[in-house]
């Protein structure tokens, strides 16, 4: 799937919605390490709290965050369920950018997403710096 | 000329470990939280081909590339070696994020707090070497 570069901008706000432990460090480790200053990171475990948030920011009038790092099997709700209940929320022309993290090798998955209307990549996890810099298209990091 | 082959087929073997991720410490987490088939492929595959090479090897009484007879010396049976063995090296490979191997592999591909535990291998295969004779095997 072609994947539009994101013009780096001061600042990001991302969020990672991970239930694992050591794959919510992981990228938040990995995106630390791209860029110290650029990214204000918002972790949640489950989707239901990322919606929550989400559900509360926008009541508040702020912004969603630009980009969205989502694993798709999580807790009670999944990736999927997930992406369902944020499109009631939002606009159409302001959907965040989704990528989703998966687990190796879960080729199934990986066909759904590049047709979902919602999600702009697929990764396996862990993130990595080159998966980053194919996200964002690097001027001054 | 020996030499050479020896760091050519190492050179070879530290490419295979690094393109298969099998020297990624995630990889390696995914395979003990039993969520990816990975690195049991690669293991069993590797297991597989071992079998198979190693009873060639000794039924078809090959020689060398160097001419000289091939021996594999048995292993002594025995459980606890492997059990205490095992489970230690076990623990290690989940808290470093990687076995010997791949210890090379990261030095070499420029992570360098594998440096730390590189050292630390050497340094406790020689605690065990000279510990050795007191040990239960």
């Amino acid at each position: 799937m072609p994947q539009k570069p994101l013009i780096i901008k001061n600042s990001y706000s991302v969020c990672i919605i991970e239930d694992d432990m050591v794959s919510q460090f992981a990228s938040r480790y990995c995106l630390e390490q791209f860029s110290k200053d650029t990214f204000a990171i918002n972790t949640f475990d489950s989707a239901e709290e990322a919606l929550d948030q989400f559900k509360h920011w926008l009541q508040e009038g702020a912004v969603l965050p630009d980009v969205i790092f989502l694993d798709l099997g999580l807790g009670n709700m999944d990736g999927w369920e997930f992406m369902d209940k944020l499109q009631t929320l939002l606009d159409k022309d302001s959907t965040p950018n989704i990528f989703i993290l998966s687990a190796f090798a879960n080729s199934k998955d990986r066909e759904v997403a590049q047709n979902h209307p919602m999600v702009s990549g697929y990764f396996d996890k862990p993130l990595t710096r080159n998966r980053l810099e194919r996200i964002f298209k690097q001027k001054e990091v | 000329m020996r030499s050479i082959i020896y760091l050519l087929v190492g050179i070879f073997f530290g490419i295979v470990l690094f393109k298969s991720e099998a020297a990624s410490w995630f990889r390696i987490y995914e395979m003990f939280q039993f969520d990816s088939f990975h690195m049991y492929g690669i293991i069993g595959s590797a297991l597989v081909l071992g079998v198979v090479f190693t009873q060639l090897v000794k039924r078809s009484r090959v020689k060398s590339f160097f001419g000289e007879q091939i021996v594999i010396a048995n292993k002594e049976k025995s459980f606890v070696r492997y059990a205490v063995g095992g489970t230690l090296f076990g623990l290690g490979w989940a808290l470093a994020g990687a076995c010997p191997g791949p210890m090379y592999v990261l030095a070499g591909a420029g992570y360098w707090p594998i440096l730390v535990v590189l050292i630390s291998a050497i340094f406790g295969t020689f605690c065990y070497g000279l510990l050795k004779p007191k040990l239960p095997h």
